[in-house]
């Protein structure tokens, strides 16, 4: 995690157009707020619609009025807020559009790795749990920053992040057994 | 291959790497740099033109305090009405008196107005009485 104070500099930086900053800011945390907005996207979600999400964020920033700029504390944390409200205001239109070409697309590549194979099986689960097991693992957030942000109690959201933990594991080691599975388009669903 | 469900430990740890950013693709950073720049110059643009438009107020303003001060051309004197009354004596008591009209007329009387011309049968009448007609009664 970014220096905050540095990131209050890197946001205005960015907000002059300074590329350095616009490619530091964009480099530390738009891979990471692609995979989230992925799991906020839920089955509507490809990577494209999922950069064009956090472009628009991105692009929302610099457009802040300065007021409203300086007024941000942590960049991460301003990212993330605006990344989920667009990701899920971007879902209501797309989902289902995107969930019909996606049951269509048979030829869907298969996970390259067992980073994304994981991502891919992050993405099945209910989208809440989706979302807990994102902004714990990508961005390091306690229980109780997560509960803020979306708006939940710290109880519920240990326990979404305990029941993801549990399908998860049963997930990997059915994988393990039958690895096609996973790239079969049929059983891209949610549980 | 194991059929062993990982471990919370080992899921924790896989987890934490699946979302690694140095193992997750960056996206292209081009439309936003796009959007950037455009969104920069539209604000660059915006930024111009108030500063145009401040320096021509500020122009006007400079020419209008310089029409101000400079001095104007002398306007005529205007003259001053006249306050004392037209019946008043405007000659001292030793300046000469107007001469009369009289004395303009250098001693001729002026015929009345109202005299009437005579007539001619008056005037014939006096030339029969001063002159004697050639005839007599012993004619």
């Amino acid at each position: 995690m970014t220096d905050p104070s540095d990131e209050s500099g890197l946001v205005r930086a960015m907000q002059r157009g300074d590329a350095d900053a616009i490619e530091r800011l964009w480099i530390a945390y738009a891979p990471r707020l692609v995979a989230y907005a992925r799991t906020v996207l839920a089955q509507s979600s490809d990577q494209s619609f999922a950069e064009d999400v956090v472009q628009q964020v991105f692009v929302s920033l610099v457009r802040l009025p300065a007021r409203n700029s300086r007024a941000i504390r942590s960049a991460e944390a301003w990212l993330i807020t605006a990344t989920r409200r667009a990701a899920l205001n971007a879902a209501r239109g797309e989902r289902r559009e995107r969930r019909r070409r996606h049951a269509l697309d048979i030829t869907r590549p298969g996970p390259s790795s067992s980073h994304e194979q994981l991502r891919e099986l992050i993405e099945r689960l209910p989208s809440e749990q989706a979302e807990v097991i994102s902004l714990r693992h990508a961005f390091g957030m306690t229980f109780a920053d997560i509960a803020r942000l979306i708006g939940s109690s710290k109880s519920t959201v240990a326990q979404r992040h305990a029941e993801a933990l549990k399908r998860l594991r049963r997930w990997l080691a059915d994988a393990d057994q039958r690895p096609t599975n996973l790239t079969s388009p049929l059983e891209h669903h949610r549980v | 291959m194991s059929d062993r469900p990982p471990t919370d430990a080992e899921l924790m740890s896989r987890l934490d790497a699946a979302f690694d950013p140095s193992g997750l693709p960056v996206p292209d950073a081009a439309p936003v740099q796009d959007a950037i720049a455009s969104q920069l110059l539209r604000v660059r643009l915006g930024v111009a033109a108030v500063v145009a438009l401040t320096v021509l107020l500020l122009l006007g303003l400079v020419w209008g305090i310089a029409a101000s001060a400079t001095p104007r051309p002398e306007e005529p004197e205007r003259l001053e009405p006249i306050e004392e009354p037209l019946t008043e004596p405007r000659t001292s008591p030793g300046d000469p008196q107007p001469a009369s009209l009289g004395s303009l007329m250098h001693g001729r009387s002026i015929p009345s107005l109202t005299a009437r011309p005579p007539t001619p049968a008056r005037h014939l009448a006096r030339a029969a009485d001063r002159e004697p007609s050639g005839l007599t009664a012993s004619d």
